[in-house]
């Protein structure tokens, strides 16, 4: 069931006005059920993965809460580790690993050494193990306590509107909002359900309508260079900023409307002066989870070697973040360049900081930014090509800048295609206002009713007129 | 909760209203595939032939729509592919007793091809009223098939012209052999690279099967037409794509023994039968018919296309 679905358009104010209705006592029980209906609408088997995921998980951290001794606490953590990492590994990594160990391989020239399973991955695995995980870390850090009640630790596994593409909650930040008695604000519920709309516009009027020109140049690089990978790849990066986040501001207001306050995944990243900052705005979750279980530890162990153990740290949680994102080398790349790029920050910190002094104070974000949103859109041509050569042929043909390739693309009219400009306008404007802290439009919003209503407005027929009614699944799912 | 009530459904009235309004303004709006499917209604009683094809075929409904007595019915419409071609003579072909024979027009490149690939989606609402089946059958593109405003692919231009944005399915402009050479070039790249993919190939084959299950089923003969194409054309598509699918074309059409007319090799049609790289003139596409009559004669001693 996706977000944008005459079926999710029946179930939400369901389950909402269900929530309101019921005794808080059993409003876990609603929501856990809404939940397994909504991950099972995909595809049902594969909520037994989640179901052992759960299990082991629950009995893991009370074992490792209940143990006396830290090597035991130690062995349980572990064994959950294991559980949850092998399920990963064995959906989303088993035919990844296979070929390139069979690769590697003298034996069988490169056919693969062990049989081949060709799984469709489960949807949002990466996401709920993640999330699953980072409780039992929590518990054997000793900064959570573990949960007793079942249903209620299934719910923070399970909970439908961050379910499958997160953002990845923490325990400590979600567990608590299922024990407190959520009533019908008229405040939340209001601004979830902007949220939500403002969410299905990123993702109906630009995601999906940049997807017509992005997929095809993706899908046969060899025909196109110059300007059709230029747009490709700028378009793209928009693409997947707004399907993302999009996703994540109707999640965001699907819980925002019963109470419930999810993470902020993003920030308006593209504003970002340096790729450090950049990952301090873009999945704020997934960046936040793996600076504190990957890189953290990693930086800690080699504290010894100064500057350079930080760089290590990096290039190893970056290495794991494309991984993360899906089986291809293509992400792993994707990953270390963004890695490379931060260890060179690192390297170069106070040289960088002498820069910046010397810039005129109101013009010196600009170029950082350009320099920095060119630097992400060239990666993300990286992370979308299907596999390294095609990646390196599309940045090669680049400074050809030849308009002559264009032509196959389908433009149905001029006017469509400039609309994705203007719309992308529209994005970054709304994104600049709203992040300086005092604008007269930021202002008029919090405090006119009418405004917000002509802006309500204003989206719904912007969705009307040019939303992309043809149902597209948001590109996090396949991670 | 009463605010919020009355908010959303302040918003969900005005919302509705502007819907309501928008399906009154678009009610007579009538798209390219209306427009075909129109004339086919009208002329589906009495014809002995019917025409299955995309906007290459387009050239003979222009030549004969205005034509009465030719005995053709036309279900050609331009960016159709493979799928809606076996679910428009799925559900209208038994409906159509005067019928002999079907005449498909599928050049190789059809194989490759899919309406997603043309960013031509939309033509899912277009067309479902006259399939009862589309892409993936979602709800969603199920409910907005049966809006006016949607049907149109909210072509706004209509609210202050009136003129409704019909080319993309009834493009067949442009004059007689007055493109370029590099406009062949660009064309050839598109309908046998950009627009085409060998991974839709065993799909697309059982879209053909299954329209070839259909004409037998219906007690018809089916004629697979291939059209001419231009020299500059034919020599810049990508030879090795288009081989390709005509292996397999072919050999699907043997197998079933399929009756051919086979065009496509004909170089008696120069560049000035043809209004743009792969598309014939209409006068052109009439003359051709007399060849194609002659062909089904020598195959079954009939000539069903009457011409004026």
């Amino acid at each position: 069931m996706l977000f944008n679905s005459l079926s999710f358009l029946i179930f939400f104010p369901v389950v909402t006005i269900l929530f309101f209705l019921v005794q808080h006592r059993y409003r876990w029980a609603l929501l856990l059920a809404a939940s397994c209906f909504f991950y099972m609408s995909f595809r049902p088997v594969y909520i037994l993965i989640l179901a052992v995921m759960i299990t082991v998980d629950y009995f893991s951290a009370i074992a490792i809460e209940n143990s006396g001794s830290h090597r035991r606490k130690k062995i349980f953590l572990i064994g959950s580790i294991v559980v949850n990492v092998g399920m990963l590994a064995f959906f989303k990594y088993y035919d990844f690993l296979n070929n390139f160990i069979s690769a590697l391989l003298p034996l069988g020239k490169g056919a693969p050494l062990l049989p081949v399973f060709s799984f469709l991955l489960p949807i949002g695995l990466s996401f709920h193990t993640f999330q699953s995980m980072s409780y039992t870390l929590e518990v054997y850090g000793g900064n959570q306590k573990a949960e007793r009640h079942f249903g209620i630790f299934s719910l923070y596994v399970m909970f439908y509107p961050q379910l499958v593409a997160g953002p990845i909650e923490r325990p400590g930040h979600l567990l608590p909002q299922f024990r407190i008695e959520h009533k019908f604000d008229y405040v939340k519920v209001s601004r979830g359900l902007r949220r939500m709309l403002w969410g299905l516009f990123k993702k109906m009027v630009i995601a999906d309508r940049l997807a017509v020109y992005v997929d095809p140049v993706f899908d046969q690089p060899h025909l196109y260079g110059g300007f059709p990978v230029v747009w490709a790849g700028l378009f793209y990066t928009f693409q997947i900023y707004c399907d993302f986040s999009g996703y994540c501001d109707i999640a965001i207001g699907a819980a925002g409307v019963m109470g419930f306050e999810l993470t902020e995944n993003f920030r308006s990243p593209f504003f970002s002066k340096s790729v450090s900052e950049f990952w301090k705005r873009w999945h704020i979750s997934l960046t936040s989870w793996l600076f504190d279980y990957v890189y953290k530890p990693v930086s800690f162990l080699k504290r010894g070697w100064g500057k350079w153990g930080a760089v290590y740290a990096v290039m190893i949680t970056f290495s794991l973040c494309g991984l993360w994102h899906g089986a291809r080398w293509t992400f792993v790349a994707w990953g270390l360049l963004n890695g490379a790029a931060l260890a060179v920050e690192i390297i170069f910190r106070r040289n960088k900081r002498k820069v910046e002094t010397k810039q005129p104070s109101k013009f010196r974000d600009i170029p950082f930014i350009l320099l920095t949103f060119a630097f992400v859109s060239l990666v993300f041509i990286v992370a979308r090509a299907s596999t390294i050569p095609e990646a390196l042929f599309m940045l090669k043909s680049i400074p050809e800048l030849s308009t002559e390739k264009i032509i196959g693309l389908p433009i149905i009219t001029r006017f469509a295609f400039e609309l994705n400009f203007i719309f992308i306008f529209l994005l970054m404007s709304a994104e600049w206002f709203f992040l300086n802290e005092e604008t007269k439009i930021k202002n008029a919003f919090v405090t006119s009713t009418s405004f917000r209503y002509a802006v309500n407005i204003l989206l719904l027929l912007l969705i009307l007129f040019f939303g992309v009614f043809e149902q597209q699944a948001f590109i996090y799912f396949q991670f | 909760m009463k605010k919020i009530i009355i908010e959303i459904s302040a918003l969900l009235i005005f919302i509705i209203a502007v819907f309501m309004l928008l399906e009154f303004l678009f009610r007579d709006y009538k798209n390219g595939v209306d427009r075909v499917m129109d004339d086919f209604f009208k002329s589906r009683d009495q014809a002995e032939v019917l025409m299955v094809g995309n906007s290459h075929a387009l050239p003979f409904y222009n030549a004969l729509k205005h034509e009465e007595g030719s005995g053709v019915a036309f279900l050609t419409i331009g960016g159709d592919d493979l799928f809606w071609m076996q679910a428009l003579v799925r559900k209208q072909l038994h409906s159509m007793p005067a019928v002999r024979y079907v005449i498909l027009n599928c050049d190789d490149e059809l194989l490759g091809f899919n309406q997603s690939l043309s960013g031509l989606s939309f033509m899912n609402r277009m067309l479902y009223q006259y399939t009862d089946e589309m892409y993936a059958n979602k709800e969603m593109d199920i409910l907005l098939s049966k809006s006016n405003f949607f049907r149109s692919n909210r072509d706004i231009g209509y609210l202050f012209s009136k003129q409704s944005n019909a080319n993309i399915v009834m493009a067949n402009a442009g004059g007689k052999g007055t493109f370029t050479d590099e406009e062949c070039k660009v064309r050839a790249k598109e309908i046998s690279e950009k627009r085409f993919q060998t991974k839709l190939f065993s799909e697309n084959l059982t879209y053909v099967v299954s329209i070839i299950n259909e004409v037998k089923r219906c007690n018809k003969i089916l004629f697979v037409l291939k059209l001419p194409k231009c020299d500059c054309l034919s020599a810049a598509v990508n030879q090795e794509n288009l081989a390709d699918s005509r292996r397999l074309l072919d050999s699907v059409f043997m197998a079933t023994k399929t009756e051919m007319l086979d065009f496509s090799g004909d170089h008696t049609f120069t560049r000035d039968a043809f209004a743009n790289p792969d598309h014939l003139t209409p006068q052109v596409a009439k003359k051709l018919m007399v060849k194609m009559n002659d062909r089904i004669f020598d195959s079954v001693g009939d000539r069903p296309i009457h011409l004026q």
